[in-house]
C-alpha cells in the first residue's frame, strides 16, 4: 500500500512537450483510472510512474519516497501491458515466476506463491503451456498473475482489456474490481474506455492534451463535470451541447437562441449577454407528448434518426439549435419524422462558458 | 484454407523443381564420379557414372602424412574446425551484442556505424589481402589460428550485425520493459529475453560465420605457409599444383570437406527457414 504523488511533472520528447505541470495524488489503496482520448498523455504518465520513461521535470514519489531516479525494478511496482508482454519462450509457470526468480526468492516460496496465484486466476492446468497455446482471455490472466505474484505496492495497468472481446472484457473488469477489493493495493489503470473508468474507479482522472481536465469520483464527474471536455467524454451517449446566449427575461435571465428559449436554471454564475454552452444528457431530455401539453417546451423539432434497442430507444431530433439526442426507456414514444416538443428539466442542466468552456456552476459551500 | 491446385499446375511446378535439382546436382555428381574413378587426370566426360569404382583417392587424402610422419589430414581438419568454431563464437558474440545496441540504443554515430558495416561489404576479400597481411605480420599472427580467426571475423561480423539487428527490431520492446519491471538488468533483458527469442536468427548467423571460415581459401592461402597450419581448402588446392595435378584426390577431398557443412545445414534447416523468412517479412 502506498500513495503515489506527482508534483509539477513535465515530460518532453526532444522538442515536443507531451505533459505539462501535472499535479496528481493517488491515495493509498485507491483505484485511480486515467482516462482520455489517445495521445492525451495518460500512458506516458503511467510509464513515468513505472520508470519506463524518464521524468523531464518535477518529482514523483511512491510511498513517500522520491523515485525519479530509481530503476523500475526497485520501485516495488508491477505492470500489466496492453499486449500482455508474456515471454513467448517460457512456460506459464516460468512467466509467473520470472520476477521472483530474478529476485532470488527461495524455490519453495516461488512454487507456493505461483500456485496460489494460478489457483486464484484459474490457471492451474495451464502452467506447463507456452503463451501461444493460450486464448486471449487466458493470456490476460497470466499477465495479471505475473503482476499479482510479485505482491507490489502499486499495480499499474496499461489498457489491459482492450484486446479482449466485449464479454470477456466485462468479466475481467469484474475480476480486477474483485482483486482490488481483496488486496486493497493502490492501482493505477489507464484506459480510453469511459465505461471501464466509470465501473472500476474510486477516482477518475480525465486527461486531455497532457493536462488533467478533472479529477473526482465517477458520479462527481458525471453529475458535475468541470468543463465541456469532461461533460462530453463521460457518459454514453454523449451529452448534448447547445450554443445559447444569456438574456434578460422578467426579473431574471433566460437562455435563448433562434427558436429556443429556457429560463436560466439556478446555481450558475451568469451574466447578461454571456455566450453559454448548454449541456444536457440524452436521458434527461424530455419528449413532451400530447399528454404533457401543459408543460413549456424549450424548443421543437423533427425526429431525424430513431434507434430502438429494446430496453431503451435513442432518437436524434433536429431543432433550430442543432441536433439533440434523446434517450427514452423501453421502446420510446416517437417515430421517424414526428414533430416533437423537447423539455429541459432545470435541475439536470450543465452550463459552460462559451469562451473558456469551463463550468459556470456555483461552488457548493 | 488450403487452395487446391490444378494437376497441370502441379506438374509444371514439379517439372521446374526437378530441372533445378538436376542442374544443381549435376556438377556435384561429376565430382563424385571423379573421386570414385581410378586415375589422376582431368576428365571431360559428362557421364556422371564412374567407369570403375575405387576408394583409393579417399584413402590417399585421409592418410596423407608429412615428412616427419604426422597425420596431415587430421591436423588440417583440426585447424579448419578450430578456426571455423572460434570465428563462429567470436562472430555471434560480438555481432549479437553490437546488433542489440544498434537496435535498442540511440547514440551518436549509430546511423553512420550501420552505414560503415554496409559499405565494407562492398570490398572483395582480395582487396583486403595486402593490408590484412601487413597487419597480421606486425601483430606476429601470420601462420596462426588466431590470425585467421581475426581476419574471418572482420568479414563475417558486419553481415551478422545486419542480420541480427533486423531480427531484434521485430521483437516487441514491451517484453524487455516487462522484464525490466520484473527485475532484470539490461544484460538480463538481452540474455534471458531477447537472445532466447532470436534462436532462428542466431542459427543463421552462426552458420554463415562457420561457412565463411570453413570454405575460405584466398586469405588462408596467403596467410598460411606451413603445411601443418593449413586449413582444408588450402590443402585441397595443393593437390592441383603447377607441376603435378591429382584431380582424383582433389575431388575426393572436396567431397570430404563439404560433408560437415552439409550435415550442419541439414541439422539447422528448420531454424534457417524461419530465420531467413522472419528477417524478410519486416523488409
Amino acid at each position: 500500500m502506498a500513495e503515489v504523488k506527482l508534483e509539477n511533472v513535465k515530460k518532453s520528447f526532444g522538442e515536443v512537450t507531451v505533459i505539462e505541470h501535472l499535479d496528481l495524488t493517488i491515495g493509498s489503496g485507491e483505484l485511480a483510472v486515467l482516462v482520455g482520448p489517445s495521445g492525451c498523455g495518460k500512458s506516458t504518465t503511467l510509464r513515468m510512474i513505472a520508470g519506463l520513461e524518464e521524468i523531464t521535470e518535477g518529482t514523483l514519489s511512491i510511498g513517500g519516497r522520491v523515485v525519479n531516479h530509481v530503476p523500475p525494478k526497485d520501485r516495488d511496482i508491477a505492470m500489466v501491458f496492453q499486449s500482455y508482454a508474456l515471454y513467448p519462450h517460457m512456460t506459464i509457470f516460468k512467466n509467473l515466476a520470472f520476477g521472483l526468480m530474478l529476485r532470488k526468492t527461495p524455490a519453495a516460496e516461488i512454487h507456493s506463491r505461483v500456485n496460489d496465484v494460478a489457483q486464484m486466476l484459474g490457471l492451474e492446468k495451464l502452467l506447463d503451456r507456452k503463451p501461444k497455446q493460450l486464448s486471449g482471455g487466458q493470456r490476460q490472466r497470466v499477465a495479471m498473475g505475473r503482476a499479482i505474484v510479485r505482491r507490489p505496492k502499486v499495480f499499474l495497468f496499461d489498457e489491459p482489456l482492450s484486446n479482449l472481446d466485449a464479454k470477456l472484457r466485462a468479466q475481467m473488469r469484474r475480476e480486477i474490481a474483485r482483486l482490488h477489493r481483496e488486496k486493497g493495493t493502490t492501482m493505477i489503470y489507464v484506459t480510453h474506455d469511459q465505461v471501464e473508468a466509470m465501473t472500476l474507479a474510486d477516482v477518475i482522472v480525465v486527461m486531455h492534451r497532457g493536462r488533467i481536465m478533472q479529477q473526482g469520483s465517477p458520479l462527481e464527474l458525471f453529475d458535475r463535470p468541470a468543463n465541456r471536455f469532461v461533460a462530453e467524454f463521460i457518459g454514453s451517449p454523449q451529452m448534448n451541447i447547445l450554443h445559447v446566449t444569456a438574456v434578460a427575461s422578467g426579473d431574471g435571465l433566460a437562455l435563448e437562441a433562434d427558436g429556443f428559449s429556457l429560463p436560466a436554471p439556478g446555481g450558475f454564475r451568469l451574466e447578461r449577454g454571456q455566450r453559454v454552452l448548454l449541456g444536457v444528457r440524452p436521458a434527461d431530455v424530455m419528449m413532451l407528448g400530447a399528454d404533457r401539453s401543459e408543460e413549456v417546451a424549450a424548443c421543437e423539432g423533427e425526429v431525424d434518426v430513431s434507434e430502438p434497442m429494446g430496453a431503451e430507444a435513442l432518437s436524434a431530433v433536429t431543432t433550430p439549435v442543432g441536433s439533440v439526442v434523446v434517450r427514452e426507456p423501453g421502446h420510446g414514444s416517437v417515430a421517424l419524422g414526428d414533430r416533437v416538443r423537447l423539455g429541459f428539466p432545470a435541475d439536470r442542466l450543465h452550463l459552460f462558458d462559451g469562451e473558456t468552456e469551463v463550468s459556470l456552476r456555483e461552488e457548493e459551500s | 484454407m488450403i487452395r487446391r491446385r490444378s494437376p497441370v499446375r502441379t506438374a509444371l511446378v514439379h517439372a521446374l523443381l526437378i530441372t533445378v535439382t538436376v542442374v544443381t546436382l549435376f556438377p556435384v555428381a561429376l565430382v563424385v564420379r571423379k573421386s570414385l574413378s581410378p586415375g589422376n587426370e582431368f576428365e571431360l566426360s559428362l557421364n556422371p557414372i564412374p567407369p570403375k569404382v575405387t576408394t583409393e583417392h579417399y584413402r590417399a587424402v585421409l592418410s596423407a602424412r608429412d615428412f616427419s610422419g604426422s597425420w596431415l589430414f587430421g591436423r588440417q581438419l583440426y585447424n579448419s574446425f578450430v578456426v571455423a568454431l572460434l570465428t563462429t563464437i567470436l562472430g555471434v558474440f560480438l555481432a549479437s551484442t553490437a546488433a542489440y545496441a544498434f537496435s535498442r540504443f540511440r547514440f551518436p554515430g549509430r546511423r553512420f556505424g550501420m552505414m560503415i558495416f554496409l559499405v565494407v561489404q562492398m570490398f572483395p576479400a582480395t582487396l583486403l589481402m595486402i593490408p590484412l597481411y601487413v597487419i597480421l605480420d606486425k601483430l606476429g599472427l601470420l601462420d596462426t589460428v588466431a590470425g585467421l580467426v581475426l581476419v574471418y571475423s572482420t568479414t563475417a561480423i558486419p553481415f551478422c550485425v545486419f542480420m541480427l539487428k533486423g531480427y531484434f527490431d521485430t521483437i516487441p520492446r514491451e517484453l524487455e520493459e516487462a522484464a525490466w519491471i520484473d527485475g532484470a538488468s539490461r544484460f538480463g533483458m538481452f540474455w534471458r529475453v531477447v537472445l532466447p527469442l532470436s534462436k532462428p536468427a542466431l542459427a543463421v548467423t552462426a552458420l554463415f560465420s562457420f561457412m565463411t571460415a570453413w570454405n575460405e581459401y584466398i586469405l588462408a592461402e596467403t596467410f598460411l605457409s606451413n603445411e601443418a597450419s593449413y586449413t582444408l581448402p588450402v590443402m585441397l588446392k595443393h593437390y592441383v599444383g603447377d607441376k603435378s595435378a591429382n584431380w582424383g584426390a582433389f575431388a575426393a577431398g572436396a567431397i570430404l570437406v563439404s560433408m560437415p557443412v552439409m550435415a550442419l545445414f541439414y541439422m539447422l534447416q528448420k531454424a534457417l527457414v524461419s530465420g531467413l523468412t522472419a528477417g524478410g517479412v519486416k523488409g
